[in-house]
Protein backbone atom coordinates (compact mmCIF):
# COMPACT_ATOMS: atom_id res chain seq x y z
CA UNK A 1 0.00 0.00 0.00
CA UNK A 2 2.90 2.24 0.88
CA UNK A 3 4.84 1.72 -1.69
CA UNK A 4 2.01 2.18 -4.04
CA UNK A 5 0.74 5.42 -2.83
CA UNK A 6 4.48 6.02 -3.25
CA UNK A 7 4.21 4.72 -6.69
CA UNK A 8 1.35 6.89 -7.71
CA UNK A 9 2.70 10.33 -6.19
CA UNK A 10 5.94 9.79 -8.53
CA UNK A 11 4.25 8.67 -11.41
CA UNK A 12 2.07 11.77 -10.76
CA UNK A 13 4.81 14.08 -10.34
CA UNK A 14 6.64 12.26 -13.18
CA UNK A 15 3.15 12.89 -15.34
CA UNK A 16 3.19 16.16 -14.24
CA UNK A 17 6.82 17.20 -15.08
CA UNK A 18 5.70 15.08 -18.61
CA UNK A 19 3.09 17.02 -18.61
CA UNK A 20 4.46 20.61 -18.06
CA UNK A 21 7.50 19.58 -20.79
CA UNK A 22 5.08 18.45 -23.31
CA UNK A 23 3.02 22.00 -22.71
CA UNK A 24 6.53 23.67 -22.72
CA UNK A 25 7.73 21.81 -25.76
CA UNK A 26 4.64 22.45 -27.71
CA UNK A 27 4.42 26.68 -26.94
CA UNK A 28 7.88 27.16 -26.04
CA UNK A 29 8.83 27.08 -30.32
CA UNK A 30 5.59 29.18 -31.11
CA UNK A 31 6.63 31.36 -28.68
CA UNK A 32 10.21 31.28 -29.73
CA UNK A 33 9.10 31.86 -33.16
CA UNK A 34 6.97 34.52 -32.11
CA UNK A 35 9.52 36.71 -30.62
CA UNK A 36 11.99 35.88 -33.39
CA UNK A 37 8.92 37.74 -35.70
CA UNK A 38 8.81 40.45 -33.74
CA UNK A 39 12.58 40.71 -33.59
CA UNK A 40 12.73 41.26 -37.90
CA UNK A 41 10.64 43.94 -37.31
CA UNK A 42 12.05 46.09 -34.53
CA UNK A 43 15.25 45.30 -36.64
CA UNK A 44 13.77 46.95 -39.58
CA UNK A 45 12.53 49.58 -37.46
CA UNK A 46 15.37 50.05 -35.73
CA UNK A 47 17.33 50.32 -38.59
CA UNK A 48 16.58 53.56 -39.83
CA UNK A 49 19.90 54.38 -41.65
CA UNK A 50 22.42 53.14 -43.53
CA UNK A 51 26.11 53.73 -44.36
CA UNK A 52 26.34 54.87 -48.04
CA UNK A 53 30.02 55.45 -49.40
CA UNK A 54 31.71 56.97 -52.44
CA UNK A 55 34.08 54.23 -53.57
CA UNK A 56 37.17 55.58 -54.78
CA UNK A 57 37.86 54.41 -58.86
CA UNK A 58 40.77 53.05 -60.49
CA UNK A 59 40.69 52.32 -64.11
CA UNK A 60 42.55 48.93 -63.79
CA UNK A 61 43.41 46.42 -62.24
CA UNK A 62 44.96 46.29 -58.45
CA UNK A 63 46.75 43.96 -56.44
CA UNK A 64 47.67 46.75 -53.12
CA UNK A 65 46.19 50.06 -51.81
CA UNK A 66 48.21 52.70 -50.06
CA UNK A 67 50.84 49.92 -49.71
CA UNK A 68 48.19 47.11 -48.22
CA UNK A 69 48.20 43.97 -50.36
CA UNK A 70 45.17 42.51 -51.45
CA UNK A 71 43.96 39.20 -51.30
CA UNK A 72 41.28 37.34 -54.05
CA UNK A 73 38.27 36.51 -51.86
CA UNK A 74 36.28 35.49 -54.55
CA UNK A 75 35.64 35.70 -58.74
CA UNK A 76 32.86 35.26 -61.11
CA UNK A 77 32.63 35.09 -64.31
CA UNK A 78 29.54 35.22 -66.34
CA UNK A 79 28.70 33.27 -69.68
CA UNK A 80 25.76 31.44 -70.75
CA UNK A 81 22.91 34.03 -68.92
CA UNK A 82 24.10 36.41 -71.70
CA UNK A 83 21.88 34.57 -74.18
CA UNK A 84 19.07 37.04 -74.84
CA UNK A 85 19.03 38.24 -78.23
CA UNK A 86 18.19 37.36 -81.51
CA UNK A 87 22.48 36.59 -82.20
CA UNK A 88 23.76 33.50 -81.53
CA UNK A 89 24.94 32.48 -78.50
CA UNK A 90 28.75 32.51 -79.03
CA UNK A 91 28.82 35.80 -80.02
CA UNK A 92 26.99 36.82 -77.03
CA UNK A 93 29.45 35.17 -75.24
CA UNK A 94 32.23 36.33 -76.83
CA UNK A 95 30.78 39.56 -76.84
CA UNK A 96 29.78 40.11 -73.39
CA UNK A 97 31.67 38.04 -71.26
CA UNK A 98 32.68 39.77 -68.19
CA UNK A 99 34.25 38.65 -64.94
CA UNK A 100 34.06 39.91 -61.16
CA UNK A 101 36.96 39.99 -58.83
CA UNK A 102 36.52 40.52 -54.97
CA UNK A 103 39.82 41.32 -53.19
CA UNK A 104 40.36 42.52 -49.26
CA UNK A 105 42.84 43.81 -47.21
CA UNK A 106 44.03 44.72 -44.01
CA UNK A 107 45.68 47.82 -42.85
CA UNK A 108 47.84 48.90 -40.64
CA UNK A 109 45.76 50.51 -38.53
CA UNK A 110 43.11 47.69 -38.95
CA UNK A 111 40.44 48.93 -41.21
CA UNK A 112 39.61 47.18 -43.88
CA UNK A 113 40.03 47.58 -47.57
CA UNK A 114 37.37 45.99 -49.81
CA UNK A 115 37.97 46.42 -53.97
CA UNK A 116 35.93 45.38 -56.57
CA UNK A 117 37.29 45.16 -60.25
CA UNK A 118 35.39 43.87 -63.56
CA UNK A 119 37.65 43.10 -66.71
CA UNK A 120 35.97 42.86 -69.93
CA UNK A 121 36.87 38.99 -70.97
CA UNK A 122 35.09 39.14 -74.07
CA UNK A 123 36.07 40.20 -78.25
CA UNK A 124 33.84 43.82 -78.33
CA UNK A 125 33.33 46.76 -75.86
CA UNK A 126 30.46 46.66 -73.24
CA UNK A 127 29.27 49.37 -71.13
CA UNK A 128 29.71 49.32 -67.27
CA UNK A 129 26.38 50.95 -66.36
CA UNK A 130 27.55 50.24 -62.49
CA UNK A 131 29.78 48.50 -59.97
CA UNK A 132 29.48 48.80 -56.41
CA UNK A 133 30.40 47.09 -53.09
CA UNK A 134 27.52 45.78 -50.55
CA UNK A 135 28.41 44.92 -46.75
CA UNK A 136 26.90 42.42 -44.47
CA UNK A 137 27.09 41.32 -40.64
CA UNK A 138 27.12 37.76 -39.96
CA UNK A 139 23.28 37.64 -39.73
CA UNK A 140 23.06 38.69 -42.99
CA UNK A 141 21.42 42.61 -42.46
CA UNK A 142 23.65 44.78 -44.93
CA UNK A 143 23.38 48.57 -44.44
CA UNK A 144 26.58 49.66 -46.18
CA UNK A 145 26.86 50.70 -50.32
CA UNK A 146 29.51 52.00 -51.94
CA UNK A 147 29.74 53.29 -55.59
CA UNK A 148 32.63 53.77 -58.05
CA UNK A 149 30.26 54.12 -61.04
CA UNK A 150 26.56 54.52 -61.43
CA UNK A 151 25.07 55.31 -64.39
CA UNK A 152 21.92 56.17 -63.29
CA UNK A 153 22.91 58.08 -60.42
CA UNK A 154 20.80 61.28 -60.38
CA UNK A 155 20.21 63.36 -56.42
CA UNK A 156 16.84 63.86 -56.76
CA UNK A 157 16.47 60.07 -56.80
CA UNK A 158 19.34 58.79 -54.82
CA UNK A 159 18.66 61.12 -52.33
CA UNK A 160 20.45 59.15 -49.26
CA UNK A 161 23.12 58.20 -51.17
CA UNK A 162 26.34 60.26 -52.60
CA UNK A 163 27.40 60.84 -55.77
CA UNK A 164 29.65 58.54 -56.97
CA UNK A 165 32.86 59.53 -58.63
CA UNK A 166 31.51 58.47 -62.41
CA UNK A 167 28.37 58.79 -63.03
CA UNK A 168 28.30 58.10 -66.92
CA UNK A 169 28.38 54.58 -68.69
CA UNK A 170 32.29 53.31 -68.74
CA UNK A 171 33.34 51.60 -71.91
CA UNK A 172 35.32 48.59 -71.22
CA UNK A 173 37.13 47.10 -74.43
CA UNK A 174 38.53 43.76 -74.60
CA UNK A 175 41.16 42.71 -71.77
CA UNK A 176 40.08 46.46 -70.02
CA UNK A 177 38.96 46.56 -66.15
CA UNK A 178 38.22 48.74 -63.89
CA UNK A 179 38.55 49.02 -59.85
CA UNK A 180 35.93 50.49 -56.94
CA UNK A 181 37.48 50.07 -53.88
CA UNK A 182 36.22 51.51 -50.02
CA UNK A 183 38.59 51.93 -46.82
CA UNK A 184 37.53 51.52 -43.45
CA UNK A 185 35.51 49.58 -40.37
CA UNK A 186 31.80 49.49 -40.22
CA UNK A 187 29.36 48.43 -37.17
CA UNK A 188 25.88 48.37 -37.33
CA UNK A 189 25.30 49.78 -34.19
CA UNK A 190 21.55 48.74 -33.79
CA UNK A 191 22.15 45.31 -34.15
CA UNK A 192 25.46 45.20 -32.60
CA UNK A 193 27.25 43.53 -35.31
CA UNK A 194 30.24 44.81 -37.27
CA UNK A 195 30.31 44.72 -41.11
CA UNK A 196 32.02 41.05 -42.02
CA UNK A 197 31.28 39.96 -45.36
CA UNK A 198 31.25 41.88 -48.81
CA UNK A 199 29.85 41.35 -52.18
CA UNK A 200 29.84 43.45 -55.02
CA UNK A 201 27.73 43.87 -58.23
CA UNK A 202 27.85 44.62 -61.58
CA UNK A 203 25.30 45.78 -64.32
CA UNK A 204 26.23 46.23 -67.78
CA UNK A 205 24.84 46.04 -71.53
CA UNK A 206 26.16 46.33 -74.82
CA UNK A 207 24.20 49.25 -76.41
CA UNK A 208 23.93 52.42 -74.60
CA UNK A 209 23.29 54.60 -77.69
CA UNK A 210 19.81 54.11 -79.40
CA UNK A 211 18.24 52.86 -76.67
CA UNK A 212 14.23 53.53 -76.76
CA UNK A 213 11.22 52.28 -74.62
CA UNK A 214 9.83 50.12 -77.40
CA UNK A 215 12.74 47.63 -77.51
CA UNK A 216 14.97 47.67 -73.85
CA UNK A 217 18.57 47.12 -74.15
CA UNK A 218 19.51 43.77 -72.17
CA UNK A 219 21.12 44.17 -69.09
CA UNK A 220 23.26 41.90 -67.87
CA UNK A 221 24.49 41.73 -63.73
CA UNK A 222 26.79 39.76 -62.39
CA UNK A 223 27.95 39.41 -58.60
CA UNK A 224 30.47 38.13 -56.11
CA UNK A 225 30.57 35.86 -54.51
CA UNK A 226 28.64 34.27 -57.11
CA UNK A 227 24.63 33.59 -55.91
CA UNK A 228 23.44 31.72 -58.84
CA UNK A 229 22.58 28.53 -58.58
CA UNK A 230 24.44 25.76 -60.33
CA UNK B 1 -0.20 -5.96 -4.19
CA UNK B 2 -3.97 -6.02 -6.06
CA UNK B 3 -4.19 -2.51 -5.15
CA UNK B 4 -0.41 -1.80 -6.49
CA UNK B 5 -1.28 -3.64 -9.83
CA UNK B 6 -4.18 -1.30 -9.76
CA UNK B 7 -2.37 1.63 -9.21
CA UNK B 8 0.16 0.58 -11.79
CA UNK B 9 -2.77 0.12 -14.30
CA UNK B 10 -4.08 3.46 -13.71
CA UNK B 11 -1.07 5.36 -13.65
CA UNK B 12 -0.09 3.72 -16.85
CA UNK B 13 -3.56 4.88 -18.02
CA UNK B 14 -3.35 7.81 -17.43
CA UNK B 15 0.23 8.31 -18.52
CA UNK B 16 -0.37 7.09 -22.03
CA UNK B 17 -3.65 9.27 -22.07
CA UNK B 18 -1.18 11.95 -20.97
CA UNK B 19 1.07 11.01 -23.86
CA UNK B 20 -1.81 10.84 -26.51
CA UNK B 21 -3.50 13.98 -25.33
CA UNK B 22 0.41 15.80 -25.28
CA UNK B 23 1.20 13.90 -29.19
CA UNK B 24 -2.33 15.32 -30.15
CA UNK B 25 -1.82 19.07 -28.46
CA UNK B 26 1.52 18.72 -30.55
CA UNK B 27 0.43 18.43 -33.91
CA UNK B 28 -2.83 20.90 -33.23
CA UNK B 29 -0.99 23.84 -34.97
CA UNK B 30 -0.26 21.50 -37.96
CA UNK B 31 -3.51 20.71 -38.42
CA UNK B 32 -4.91 24.64 -38.30
CA UNK B 33 -2.68 25.22 -41.46
CA UNK B 34 -4.68 23.38 -44.12
CA UNK B 35 -5.70 23.29 -47.66
CA UNK B 36 -8.92 23.95 -48.18
CA UNK B 37 -10.61 23.68 -51.57
CA UNK B 38 -9.86 23.78 -55.04
CA UNK B 39 -12.85 25.06 -58.07
CA UNK B 40 -12.36 24.69 -61.08
CA UNK B 41 -11.87 28.44 -62.82
CA UNK B 42 -11.91 29.92 -66.63
CA UNK B 43 -8.84 29.04 -68.59
CA UNK B 44 -5.77 31.15 -68.20
CA UNK B 45 -6.77 32.74 -64.38
CA UNK B 46 -3.67 35.19 -63.31
CA UNK B 47 -4.60 37.77 -60.94
CA UNK B 48 -6.90 37.16 -57.70
CA UNK B 49 -8.02 39.74 -55.75
CA UNK B 50 -9.95 38.74 -52.10
CA UNK B 51 -12.04 41.32 -49.79
CA UNK B 52 -13.42 38.20 -48.25
CA UNK B 53 -14.21 34.34 -47.77
CA UNK B 54 -17.54 35.57 -49.73
CA UNK B 55 -15.69 38.07 -52.60
CA UNK B 56 -12.73 36.40 -54.21
CA UNK B 57 -12.10 38.24 -57.67
CA UNK B 58 -10.43 36.17 -60.12
CA UNK B 59 -9.12 37.80 -63.67
CA UNK B 60 -8.73 35.18 -66.70
CA UNK B 61 -6.80 36.54 -69.21
CA UNK B 62 -8.75 35.29 -71.83
CA UNK B 63 -11.10 37.73 -70.86
CA UNK B 64 -13.27 36.86 -68.03
CA UNK B 65 -13.40 38.05 -64.28
CA UNK B 66 -15.54 35.47 -61.65
CA UNK B 67 -16.06 36.15 -58.42
CA UNK B 68 -16.43 33.48 -56.00
CA UNK B 69 -19.04 34.26 -53.00
CA UNK B 70 -18.35 31.36 -50.63
CA UNK B 71 -14.74 29.69 -51.16
CA UNK B 72 -14.90 28.28 -47.26
CA UNK B 73 -17.45 25.90 -48.15
CA UNK B 74 -18.16 25.78 -51.84
CA UNK B 75 -17.35 26.84 -55.38
CA UNK B 76 -20.39 29.30 -55.87
CA UNK B 77 -19.30 31.68 -58.70
CA UNK B 78 -20.87 34.42 -60.91
CA UNK B 79 -18.49 34.84 -64.50
CA UNK B 80 -18.37 38.18 -66.38
CA UNK B 81 -17.27 38.53 -69.53
CA UNK B 82 -14.73 41.75 -70.11
CA UNK B 83 -13.27 40.60 -73.10
CA UNK B 84 -9.20 42.05 -73.32
CA UNK B 85 -6.74 40.04 -71.61
CA UNK B 86 -7.39 40.90 -67.63
CA UNK B 87 -3.65 39.98 -65.96
CA UNK B 88 -3.57 41.45 -62.19
CA UNK B 89 -6.55 42.64 -60.78
CA UNK B 90 -7.49 44.96 -57.21
CA UNK B 91 -10.28 45.51 -55.89
CA UNK B 92 -11.17 48.80 -53.54
CA UNK B 93 -14.97 48.42 -53.13
CA UNK B 94 -17.97 46.34 -53.73
CA UNK B 95 -18.41 48.52 -57.03
CA UNK B 96 -14.89 49.13 -58.16
CA UNK B 97 -12.71 46.44 -59.62
CA UNK B 98 -9.35 47.36 -61.20
CA UNK B 99 -7.33 45.08 -63.61
CA UNK B 100 -4.50 45.57 -65.86
CA UNK B 101 -4.58 44.30 -69.75
CA UNK B 102 -1.10 43.26 -70.64
CA UNK B 103 -1.32 42.26 -73.96
CA UNK B 104 -4.18 45.04 -74.70
CA UNK B 105 -2.63 47.84 -73.02
CA UNK B 106 -5.63 48.60 -71.20
CA UNK B 107 -6.36 49.46 -67.39
CA UNK B 108 -9.62 48.95 -66.70
CA UNK B 109 -12.20 49.08 -64.09
CA UNK B 110 -15.43 47.50 -63.44
CA UNK B 111 -18.48 47.64 -61.89
CA UNK B 112 -20.08 44.36 -61.12
CA UNK B 113 -23.60 46.13 -59.94
CA UNK B 114 -24.67 47.56 -63.35
CA UNK B 115 -21.59 45.40 -65.37
CA UNK B 116 -20.28 48.32 -66.49
CA UNK B 117 -16.46 49.01 -67.51
CA UNK B 118 -14.14 51.90 -67.76
CA UNK B 119 -11.19 51.39 -69.79
CA UNK B 120 -8.06 53.53 -69.19
CA UNK B 121 -5.96 53.96 -72.05
CA UNK B 122 -2.85 56.38 -72.68
CA UNK B 123 0.79 55.71 -74.82
CA UNK B 124 2.22 55.21 -71.53
CA UNK B 125 -0.03 52.05 -70.70
CA UNK B 126 2.66 49.80 -72.54
CA UNK B 127 2.64 46.11 -71.02
CA UNK B 128 0.89 47.30 -67.81
CA UNK B 129 1.15 44.41 -65.10
CA UNK B 130 0.84 44.54 -61.81
CA UNK B 131 -2.26 46.77 -59.70
CA UNK B 132 -2.74 48.08 -56.56
CA UNK B 133 -5.13 50.52 -54.87
CA UNK B 134 -3.22 53.35 -52.83
CA UNK B 135 -6.76 54.26 -51.27
CA UNK B 136 -10.41 53.74 -53.02
CA UNK B 137 -10.13 55.95 -55.61
CA UNK B 138 -6.66 55.82 -56.65
CA UNK B 139 -4.73 53.06 -58.21
CA UNK B 140 -1.26 52.22 -59.36
CA UNK B 141 -0.40 50.11 -61.93
CA UNK B 142 3.56 49.27 -63.49
CA UNK B 143 3.50 49.77 -67.16
CA UNK B 144 6.63 47.16 -67.74
CA UNK B 145 7.19 48.10 -71.38
CA UNK B 146 7.05 51.95 -71.04
CA UNK B 147 8.85 51.89 -67.92
CA UNK B 148 6.14 53.92 -66.29
CA UNK B 149 4.64 53.72 -63.06
CA UNK B 150 0.43 54.47 -64.30
CA UNK B 151 -1.67 56.49 -62.06
CA UNK B 152 -5.68 55.73 -62.44
CA UNK B 153 -8.38 57.65 -60.53
CA UNK B 154 -12.25 56.70 -62.42
CA UNK B 155 -14.61 59.52 -63.28
CA UNK B 156 -18.36 58.68 -64.33
CA UNK B 157 -17.05 57.54 -67.80
CA UNK B 158 -13.46 58.07 -68.37
CA UNK B 159 -10.65 57.91 -66.39
CA UNK B 160 -7.55 60.37 -65.42
CA UNK B 161 -4.01 58.80 -66.36
CA UNK B 162 -0.86 60.33 -64.64
CA UNK B 163 2.74 58.73 -65.68
CA UNK B 164 5.53 58.77 -63.73
CA UNK B 165 9.08 57.85 -65.10
CA UNK B 166 10.87 55.52 -63.83
CA UNK B 167 14.42 56.38 -63.02
CA UNK B 168 17.88 54.80 -64.97
CA UNK B 169 18.51 53.28 -68.45
CA UNK B 170 15.17 51.01 -70.01
CA UNK B 171 13.37 50.48 -66.74
CA UNK B 172 11.29 47.78 -66.18
CA UNK B 173 8.73 48.32 -63.54
CA UNK B 174 7.17 44.59 -62.22
CA UNK B 175 5.87 43.98 -58.32
CA UNK B 176 3.70 47.34 -56.77
CA UNK B 177 2.49 47.60 -53.66
CA UNK B 178 1.37 50.00 -51.09
CA UNK B 179 3.10 50.92 -47.96
CA UNK B 180 1.87 52.89 -45.19
CA UNK B 181 5.42 53.95 -43.94
CA UNK B 182 5.98 55.86 -47.27
CA UNK B 183 2.86 57.34 -47.57
CA UNK B 184 2.97 56.07 -51.28
CA UNK B 185 4.26 52.23 -52.59
CA UNK B 186 7.54 50.86 -53.48
CA UNK B 187 8.19 48.78 -56.72
CA UNK B 188 11.22 47.00 -58.32
CA UNK B 189 12.42 47.67 -61.30
CA UNK B 190 13.40 43.91 -63.08
CA UNK B 191 16.18 45.54 -66.13
CA UNK B 192 18.01 47.32 -63.07
CA UNK B 193 17.73 45.37 -60.50
CA UNK B 194 16.28 48.53 -58.31
CA UNK B 195 13.68 48.87 -55.51
CA UNK B 196 12.01 51.91 -55.52
CA UNK B 197 9.69 53.90 -53.48
CA UNK B 198 6.99 56.52 -55.02
CA UNK B 199 5.28 59.21 -53.12
CA UNK B 200 1.05 58.89 -53.70
CA UNK B 201 0.61 62.69 -53.62
CA UNK B 202 3.97 63.67 -55.51
CA UNK B 203 5.42 60.79 -57.96
CA UNK B 204 8.49 61.55 -56.60
CA UNK B 205 10.36 58.57 -56.99
CA UNK B 206 13.26 57.40 -55.10
CA UNK B 207 15.92 54.90 -55.04
CA UNK B 208 15.59 52.26 -51.87
CA UNK B 209 18.21 49.61 -52.98
CA UNK B 210 20.12 48.21 -55.71
CA UNK B 211 19.56 45.17 -55.57
CA UNK B 212 22.63 44.39 -57.96
CA UNK B 213 24.70 44.17 -55.16
CA UNK B 214 22.59 41.43 -53.33
CA UNK B 215 21.96 39.24 -56.01
CA UNK B 216 22.25 38.35 -60.50
CA UNK B 217 18.40 37.24 -59.90
CA UNK B 218 15.69 39.45 -60.96
CA UNK B 219 13.59 40.85 -58.61
CA UNK B 220 9.67 40.07 -59.34
CA UNK B 221 6.97 40.91 -56.69
CA UNK B 222 6.67 43.58 -54.03
CA UNK B 223 4.94 42.90 -51.26
CA UNK B 224 4.39 45.03 -47.52
CA UNK B 225 4.92 43.67 -44.18
CA UNK B 226 1.46 45.90 -43.33
CA UNK B 227 2.34 47.75 -40.15
CA UNK B 228 3.94 44.30 -38.78
CA UNK B 229 7.10 46.03 -38.94
CA UNK B 230 8.55 48.51 -41.27
CA UNK B 231 10.20 46.32 -44.24
CA UNK B 232 9.16 45.04 -47.41
CA UNK B 233 9.02 41.89 -49.15
CA UNK B 234 10.46 40.98 -52.69
CA UNK B 235 10.48 37.56 -54.87
CA UNK B 236 13.46 36.68 -56.33
CA UNK B 237 11.72 33.93 -58.92
CA UNK B 238 14.36 32.39 -60.37
CA UNK B 239 16.55 32.13 -57.52
CA UNK B 240 13.34 30.96 -55.07
CA UNK B 241 14.07 33.16 -52.52
CA UNK B 242 12.55 36.08 -50.78
CA UNK B 243 14.47 38.90 -49.24
CA UNK B 244 13.25 41.84 -46.97
CA UNK B 245 14.25 45.09 -46.72
CA UNK B 246 13.96 48.11 -44.05
CA UNK B 247 11.32 50.21 -45.30
CA UNK B 248 12.58 53.50 -43.57
CA UNK B 249 16.39 52.79 -45.13
CA UNK B 250 16.66 49.67 -47.26
CA UNK B 251 19.18 48.02 -45.76
CA UNK B 252 18.63 44.22 -46.33
CA UNK B 253 17.57 42.74 -43.07
CA UNK B 254 16.37 39.16 -44.32
CA UNK B 255 16.97 36.29 -46.81
CA UNK B 256 14.92 33.16 -46.97
CA UNK B 257 16.54 29.77 -47.96
CA UNK B 258 16.14 29.03 -51.66
CA UNK B 259 13.29 26.33 -52.54
CA UNK B 260 15.34 25.31 -55.04
CA UNK B 261 16.55 25.09 -58.36
CA UNK B 262 12.77 25.36 -60.79
CA UNK B 263 11.13 26.14 -57.34
CA UNK B 264 10.09 29.57 -58.61
CA UNK B 265 9.15 31.78 -55.77
CA UNK B 266 6.46 34.42 -57.70
CA UNK B 267 3.50 36.36 -56.38
CA UNK B 268 3.70 37.34 -52.87
CA UNK B 269 1.25 38.87 -50.25
CA UNK B 270 1.43 38.89 -46.34
CA UNK B 271 -0.53 37.29 -43.38
CA UNK B 272 -0.25 38.59 -39.65
CA UNK B 273 2.84 39.34 -38.50
CA UNK B 274 4.19 40.59 -42.12
CA UNK B 275 4.57 36.92 -42.84
CA UNK B 276 4.71 35.90 -46.30
CA UNK B 277 3.16 33.16 -48.56
CA UNK B 278 4.26 32.74 -52.02
CA UNK B 279 3.01 31.14 -55.46
CA UNK B 280 5.30 29.00 -56.97
CA UNK B 281 5.66 29.82 -61.18
CA UNK B 282 6.21 26.06 -62.37
CA UNK B 283 4.30 24.06 -59.98
CA UNK B 284 0.77 24.11 -58.29
CA UNK B 285 2.16 25.02 -54.93
CA UNK B 286 1.85 27.97 -52.34
CA UNK B 287 4.54 28.18 -49.82
CA UNK B 288 4.67 30.48 -46.39
CA UNK B 289 8.02 31.63 -44.79
CA UNK B 290 8.21 31.56 -41.13
CA UNK B 291 11.10 33.90 -40.99
CA UNK B 292 11.24 33.39 -37.35
CA UNK B 293 12.52 30.14 -38.07
CA UNK B 294 14.23 30.35 -41.22
CA UNK B 295 11.55 27.49 -42.55
CA UNK B 296 9.17 27.09 -45.23
CA UNK B 297 5.61 25.18 -45.28
CA UNK B 298 4.10 24.31 -48.32
CA UNK B 299 0.78 23.16 -49.59
CA UNK B 300 1.07 21.10 -53.03
CA UNK B 301 -2.45 20.81 -54.83
CA UNK B 302 -0.41 18.86 -57.59
CA UNK B 303 -3.21 16.16 -56.75
CA UNK B 304 -6.03 18.85 -57.32
CA UNK B 305 -4.49 20.49 -60.16
CA UNK B 306 -2.13 17.88 -61.75
CA UNK B 307 0.58 19.71 -63.63
CA UNK B 308 -0.53 23.00 -62.84
CA UNK B 309 1.52 26.64 -62.77
CA UNK B 310 0.88 28.83 -59.96
CA UNK B 311 0.04 32.60 -60.73
CA UNK B 312 -1.49 35.11 -57.94
CA UNK B 313 -1.91 35.41 -54.84
CA UNK B 314 -4.21 36.93 -52.34
CA UNK B 315 -5.10 36.60 -48.62
CA UNK B 316 -6.94 37.66 -46.00
CA UNK B 317 -5.62 38.87 -42.74
CA UNK B 318 -6.38 35.67 -40.93
CA UNK B 319 -3.86 33.83 -42.74
CA UNK B 320 -6.16 32.34 -45.19
CA UNK B 321 -4.83 32.76 -49.00
CA UNK B 322 -6.40 32.21 -52.17
CA UNK B 323 -4.64 31.76 -55.58
CA UNK B 324 -4.80 30.87 -59.12
CA UNK B 325 -3.30 27.99 -60.37
CA UNK B 326 -3.58 27.66 -64.42
CA UNK B 327 -3.42 24.39 -66.30
CA UNK B 328 -2.48 24.19 -69.69
CA UNK B 329 -4.34 20.90 -70.79
CA UNK B 330 -6.98 20.52 -68.12
CA UNK B 331 -9.03 22.63 -65.89
CA UNK B 332 -7.63 25.26 -63.78
CA UNK B 333 -8.47 26.42 -60.37
CA UNK B 334 -8.58 28.96 -57.58
CA UNK B 335 -7.70 27.16 -54.84
CA UNK B 336 -7.99 28.50 -51.02
CA UNK B 337 -5.78 27.34 -47.37
CA UNK B 338 -4.48 28.49 -44.48
CA UNK B 339 -1.16 28.77 -42.87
Amino acid sequence: MKQGKKLAISTTVAIMIAVAGAYYAVNIPKENATAENITLGQIANTIKTTTNLKATVIQDKINSIDGVALTEEARSTNSGTLERTEETSKEIFERGQAELVLHRGIGPDGNEYVSATITNMGTSQFYLLSLGIAGYTKSGISTLTAYGVNADYSPDVWVSYPEPPITKPVILKPGESITSYINGKWYVNEVEEPITDFSAGALYGYEVQGITTDQPTPHWSIRVPDDSLP
Amino acid sequence: MTLQNTSKHIMVAILVTMLTSTTMLAYLPMAEAAKVRACDTNASPKGVAAASSTEVWLANDGGTLQKFTSLASNCNKTSYTVNGDPHFIDRSSSTKITYTNHVSDKITYFDPSTSTKVDCTNASIDGPDDIVSYDSNTQFSTAYNSGKIIKTVKGASSCTVTAYTVPGTSPNPEGIDTSPDVSGMFFVDQNNKKLYKIAASTGTITLVRDLTLDTVYNPWFVADSNDNGNFVWITFRDAGILRAYATASGALVETSPSLGTGNNVFDIAVISQGVPIVTWYQDPKVSKYDYGTDTWTTHDWNTECNGCDGFGIDTISSGTYYAALRSLSGTSKIVTGSF
